[in-house]
């Protein structure tokens, strides 16, 4: 697998992100390479959604304004609007509207998290995808092309940093746990994360085996997995190591020594894995979930895992995937009779007008979705920090974004985004709703999702300013209205 | 001496760069320092300061700055001026030469065949198809390919020689070790799990460790540790350490095993109360599955299974296994180890397996002339196992088929091409010319520019066929994408010139039957409706059924859409997904011969598609005028392509020429700090965007220099006939399309050489000697898995010979059979 090719004018680019990180590394608050916690938690929703339901009143007032007709309520935010799209062709500056949260359909929920919360419209990444889902091109801000993914996902470039993962006793035994939900029968599902260019991750796709990998040792259950693995690098160092002494002086004693290396260090994950195990005796775990689940309880199972991997300190990254690349075809929310049916039907009947029945019962698929975010982020702020200041959700942010854009063919020209927390790290949020110019404008004001990733690694205390593919940047640096 | 060092080091660490003054190669003097003493006393020494801050900028060097830095100037200039003293430190290392820096007549020239030195011995770790492969999956299950052992440090996917595997890419082939044992048996089966009839494996053995109720006696289990090695991990017996250390762990596991059985029938008999309660006999079997996961996963991470030697035995010459592996790996992604994989008809790549056994049992194989011989057999088309043409029966392509998943195999086996290769050498040639990507590169207006620009249609149908480029360039379920159709392409130039007695290389680069899309029976029922004119008729009026319209079902040859009154809408874009090769009316299979779904079966409609007229009519020859060899082929055009039709497209196709035709290195990037982007434009041409840039009054001419652009742009700006996604220019932004170019440095030549475009460039190519060799050197570095050096010039000068008349097998046969892959140093050595 070769890396994609750069041609001189991407270099060109990337050369001149390399100034602006020159320039606006000063204006930059030192953020969290303190050796403190940093969390982030990424939750994608397959296949795109309405965008409209995370707009509050005010929001809607002032697309309405700014586009000189009102958001409609019987279509896809993003398709069937015609030939005049999205915030009007007036807008070509960052928009802040101050507005009560609450009043989105789908925030409901947010209560006394509402002033930790911010939602972000009108990012881009065109060209990552063009049809159902841009599997791991929401995160890596590369595209797909035949399951094989362009590059690193945001998770597991922040999960590879050691003031994420954490060093010495803090160090994580788990990099990123990484869980989701599809209608797939498939254990895993790679067609969400990546750790490079062709090199795609897994999401595992059972709540069960997610919690009996993650919840269940810490549980004092089985350990089986957990056992397995050690017996398995522990053999394989054996053979190393007699690799090693048995090949001559050279390289491939060389190999054979990397070869331990690398074993001893997953062997010290395992033990790392054993002393948080011992740690974790006061904390609150959830119990094993039952086998056979509806998809929206198992997504709650899922983020239970979750919950307790980030209170437990097994993990400072994760990744929960509903229904994403694929898996959303036939998936059966079944929260109400049309949901009966699977979402791929019924999101071709969206924009229907006499579908008010079925756009109603996936708006409450989506409350559900946030809904189950909104507990993750409670027991995080009702959790102390680990070193006692503050809770654990002042250094946790919380990514709630979908893998494919507005509506259910997306082309990834707005991307909605909902945060939480984080306040320790150094993310504004304030209940406010900022919207950039959308694609078409040709406005300099005009940013990507992978501006929203070089945020987050500048807000752990690693300056980002060129994540995703240099070809179709825009822009490098992370958003500073996200910053402060 | 701090000083003599700082400078001596930056002058290294500047211009000792590959394309400009390396040790080796043609930009005297080298600036290694080593080497500066030589400079120092030389009559050009006095221009070094004068190039550094010259008085016209456009004379510095670097020539990729607008500016040296004043305190590197301050730096050499102090060092000048101090009488630049060399010697009084010990310098740095020299910069290894850049392989594309190396004489490459030197290279091709043997003093003393009989003196040849053996090779580098090594150990090389697997690649991600062989891990696949060996594991017993395909490579169209993505858990599996997500593997990590894809990642190389040199530019083919062969350079594994010297890697190892670091943590990061252990635990993610754990996860996909882990993974495999919940796929389906068409996308994974262990070798224990396949037919090993005829092997002299004890099947009763076998059942008993597949079964639950019996333990594997002491031989039992000492026969499946020498057939996991043999058959699966190692293809060779296993050594008497690693013999004992899988043994210890398959008596630690069925231990394990069985005491968790006991236990669970101890919990079973206590809680119903009956004594003789017994479990399910399927959750016996299901724990003895796991044990036997658990040991095949523990034997695919020895470090064996993930590292293979190639070392030679005491004299240094390979062992019969490791022949055998290496062969295998010039063919195919499997090793040698006679298992056939799950695959209902026998892989014509790995077919030679038993002729190289009994060739081994007779000693054919220990002399080098023996192993010559065999060689020469192995390769030569005749043979079936390097390439053929595939039989219009269930076998069609049987070298695919498990790669395509399940049996009977998905329909776009049977749309490919009857022409094959060896798996390994159509990556070869995948990789050398560098499509593979091409899904890659995105296109906005895939047709700009070309016939097939329908923006001034009155349907608006410009975005279908872009839309018909994005359907087609991935692939689909239905029909081959552009890679497909490139490999299909390539394999008859190949396969055709091979057994013709023709030039390999000049079918490569001039040949003009290409294998294209067709529309797939599936998408052109709706033409069977009452025709109507989607212009004029737009609405139900001009139709007489009760729900038809008139709707835009496909497109004519001059890109007018042609009206169907129809009820169902059918996916138009698929009419267009031929449009960059520009066929005229797009080629349609046989609807009529197909029945209906309902009693579809794969395997019919496999024999239907084999037979329809529309896979000859897929073979399209082009005139003379129009396209020639890969050069000229969309794919090739698209992956070396930019996004928009006026992006420097050129430039990306003359850095593959110089650099895959030429052997010759472009300057680096690392010391780019010159403005030499493009301004966006959209009404004027690449052409005229590449001058406005980096020609005279440009931005920064200084960009064309004879390190940079200047060995590029002369020789890309011919394919500016040719859009960013492949498609035939009519226009070009006001003008006529213009592929002229004057190429100054043509190596070899001492003349300029003119072109008129890119017709006219791929001719001169196909005839260059100095082209010739450069390619050979390509087919050295895929094939061993590392740069060709000096010591490498008796295999390249056997090479050439093999190849004076043109074939490529018989390169590769001389390559293989050469005393330097045959035999390795007993000592490492430095290169």
């Amino acid at each position: 697998m070769t890396l994609p090719r750069l041609g001189r004018r991407e270099l060109l680019v990337g050369a001149g992100a390399a100034g602006a990180t020159l320039a606006l590394g000063h204006g930059r608050p030192a953020r969290a390479s303190d050796g403190r916690p940093v969390r982030f938690v990424f939750f994608l929703s397959g296949n795109g959604m309405d965008a409209a339901t995370l707009m509050s009143s005010e929001t809607k007032a002032w697309v309405a304004a700014s586009r000189g007709e009102p958001v409609r309520d019987d279509l896809w935010w993003g398709e069937g609007y015609g030939a005049v799209r999205g915030y009007g062709a007036s807008h070509r500056e960052l928009a802040t509207i101050e507005g009560e949260l609450t009043t989105a359909p789908v925030l409901a929920g947010l209560g006394d998290l509402t002033s930790r919360a911010a939602v972000v419209m009108g990012l881009s990444e065109l060209g990552i995808t063009g049809g159902h889902s841009s599997f791991h091109g929401v995160l890596s801000s590369t595209r797909t092309v035949r399951n094989d993914p362009g590059g690193v996902t945001i998770d597991d470039f922040l999960a590879g940093l050691d003031c994420v993962r954490g060093t010495g006793a803090r160090r994580t035994p788990v990099p990123a746990v990484r869980v989701g939900v599809s209608s797939s029968p498939s254990a895993v599902s790679f067609e969400t994360c990546a750790s490079g260019p062709g090199r795609a991750l897994p999401l595992m796709l059972s709540h069960t085996a997610a919690w009996d990998a993650y919840v269940g040792p810490l549980a004092g259950g089985d350990t089986a997995q957990l056992d397995r693995r050690t017996r398995l690098l522990e053999f394989a160092f054996a053979d190393a190591t007699r690799a090693r002494e048995e090949a001559p002086p050279g390289r491939a004693r060389e190999q054979a020594a990397a070869y331990a290396r690398s074993l001893e260090q997953l062997l010290e994950n395992q033990a790392r894995f054993g002393e948080v195990i011992l740690a974790s005796g006061e904390t609150t775990l959830p119990e094993r979930p039952a086998e056979s689940l509806a998809p929206l309880d198992a997504m709650r199972a899922q983020l239970a895992t979750v919950s307790a991997a980030l209170r437990t300190g097994l993990t400072n990254v994760a990744v929960v995937g509903m229904g994403t690349g694929e898996g959303f075809h036939a998936l059966r929310y079944g929260v109400g009779p049309r949901t009966a049916g699977e979402r791929h039907a019924l999101c071709h009947q969206y924009g229907d007008a006499a579908a008010a029945d079925i756009r109603a019962e996936l708006r409450l698929v989506w409350r559900a979705e946030v809904d189950a975010v909104l507990t993750l982020a409670r027991a995080l702020r009702d959790t102390p920090e680990i070193d006692g200041d503050g809770s654990m959700l002042d250094r946790t942010v919380i990514v709630y974004t979908t893998d494919n854009g507005v509506g259910h063919h997306a082309r990834s020209d707005d991307q909605p985004v909902l945060l939480l927390g984080g306040e320790g790290l150094g993310l504004r949020t304030g209940g406010r709703t900022l919207i950039y110019p959308e694609w078409t404008s040709e406005s300099a004001e005009r940013r990507q999702v992978s501006n929203l990733w070089n945020t987050l690694g500048t807000l752990a205390g690693e300056p980002l300013d060129d994540f995703g593919d240099p070809r179709s940047r825009l822009a490098p640096g992370p958003l500073p209205a996200l910053v402060g | 001496m701090a000083l003599e060092r700082q400078a001596v080091t930056y002058l290294q660490a500047t211009c000792a760069q590959a394309g400009c003054h390396l040790p080796v190669g043609p930009q005297w003097p080298s600036f290694a320092a080593a080497d500066l003493p030589e400079f120092v006393a030389s009559e050009r020494f006095p221009q070094l300061l004068e190039r550094m801050d010259p008085a016209d900028p456009a004379d510095i060097m670097p020539p990729t700055r607008a500016a040296n830095p004043p305190a590197e100037v301050a730096l050499v200039r102090a060092w000048v001026e101090a009488g630049a003293p060399t010697g009084c430190i010990t310098p740095p290392p020299r910069p290894a030469p850049a392989p594309n820096t190396l004489d490459q007549d030197a290279l091709f020239t043997c003093a003393l065949p009989s003196e040849a030195p053996p090779g580098p011995p090594r150990v090389r770790r697997v690649g991600n198809p062989e891990w696949v492969h060996a594991i017993g999956g395909v490579l169209t299950e993505p858990s599996l390919v997500a593997n990590p052992f894809g990642v190389t440090s040199g530019p083919y996917s062969t350079f594994v020689a010297d890697e190892s595997i670091d943590a990061a890419s252990l635990l993610l082939s754990l996860d996909a070790l882990a993974a495999t044992h919940a796929l389906p048996s068409w996308a994974y089966q262990p070798w224990y799990a396949r037919d090993l009839r005829g092997l002299g494996v004890d099947s009763t053995c076998m059942r008993v460790l597949a079964g639950a109720s019996d333990l594997p006696d002491e031989a039992c289990r000492e026969a499946f540790i020498d057939a996991s090695f043999r058959f699966a991990t190692h293809a060779r017996a296993p050594s008497a350490a690693e013999r004992a250390l899988l043994r210890s762990f398959l008596d630690e596991v069925l231990d394990a095993s069985r005491a968790d059985l006991e236990g669970q029938r101890a919990r079973l008999r206590s809680e119903s109360g009956d004594p003789m309660a017994e479990l399910d006999p399927a959750t016996l079997v299901a724990r003895r599955q796991r044990a036997l996961d658990e040991v095949f996963d523990a034997s695919f991470m020895l470090f064996g299974a993930l590292h293979r030697a190639e070392a030679g035995d005491a004299t240094g010459r390979l062992t019969a296994d490791e022949l055998a592996i290496a062969l295998a790996g010039a063919l195919t992604t499997y090793l040698p180890t006679g298992v056939a994989p799950p695959h209902r008809h026998p892989r014509p790549d790995l077919a030679w397996i038993p002729a190289f056994r009994e060739a081994q049992r007779r000693g054919t194989l220990d002399t080098d002339a023996g192993v010559r011989g065999f060689v020469a057999s192995f390769f030569a088309i005749a043979s079936g196992f390097s390439g053929g043409r595939s039989p219009l029966d269930a076998t069609y392509r049987a070298e695919l088929q498990r790669d395509y998943g399940r049996y009977p195999p998905d329909r776009r086996a049977a749309r490919r091409g009857e022409y094959w290769l060896a798996p390994r050498i159509a990556g070869f040639f995948r990789e050398y010319f560098d499509y593979g990507g091409v899904a890659s590169v995105a296109k906005d207006d895939a047709g700009e520019t070309s016939r097939w620009d329908l923006r001034a249609d009155a349907l608006g149908n410009d975005e279908l066929v872009s839309a018909g480029y994005g359907l087609i360039v991935g692939g689909t379920v239905e029909e081959p994408g552009m890679v497909d159709q490139l490999d299909d392409t390539i394999a008859r130039m190949v396969v055709e010139a091979e057994t013709g007695g023709q030039d390999v290389l000049s079918a490569l680069l001039l040949g003009r039957t290409y294998r294209v899309p067709a529309v797939p029976y599936a998408y052109d029922r709706p033409l069977t409706g009452t025709a109507c004119d989607p212009y004029t008729c737009t609405e139900r009026e001009c139709c007489e059924g009760r729900d038809e319209r008139c709707l835009t079902v496909s497109f004519g040859t001059d890109g007018r859409a042609v009206g169907v009154c129809s009820a169902t809408y059918p996916p138009i874009e698929w009419f267009h997904a031929a449009r960059m090769y520009d066929v005229g009316a797009p080629i349609l299979e046989d609807a009529a011969r197909y029945p209906a779904s309902s009693v579809e079966t794969a395997q019919s409609i496999f024999e239907l598609l084999l037979t329809d007229a529309a896979h000859d009519a897929r073979w399209v020859e082009f005139p003379a005028s129009e396209r020639a060899g890969v050069l000229t082929h969309p794919t090739w055009l698209a992956a070396h392509g930019g996004n928009a039709e006026n992006d420097a497209s050129l430039v990306l196709r003359g850095r593959w020429i110089r650099e895959h035709l030429f052997c010759e290195s472009v300057a680096g990037l690392e010391l780019v700090e010159l403005d030499a982007s493009l301004r966006p434009s959209a009404d004027t041409s690449a052409r005229a965007r590449i001058d406005e840039a980096m020609g005279p009054g440009g931005g920064d001419a200084r960009c064309a220099n004879a390190a940079c652009h200047g060995r590029m742009n002369s020789l890309g700006l011919p394919f500016e006939i040719f859009n960013h996604a492949g498609f035939r220019r009519v226009t070009d932004h006001g003008g006529a399309p213009d592929g002229s170019s004057i190429v100054e440095d043509w190596p070899g030549r001492d003349d300029l050489v003119e072109i008129d475009d890119a017709l006219t460039l791929v001719r001169e190519l196909a005839g260059d000697p100095h082209a010739r060799r450069c390619f050979l050197r390509h087919v050295f570095r895929y094939f061993m898995g590392r740069y060709e050096t000096p010591a490498d010039a008796c295999t390249l000068h056997e090479m050439e010979a093999a190849f004076e008349g043109g074939s490529l097998m018989n390169a590769l046969a001389a390559l293989y059979g050469s005393h330097t892959f045959l035999h390795r140093a007993t000592t490492e050595v430095e290169p």
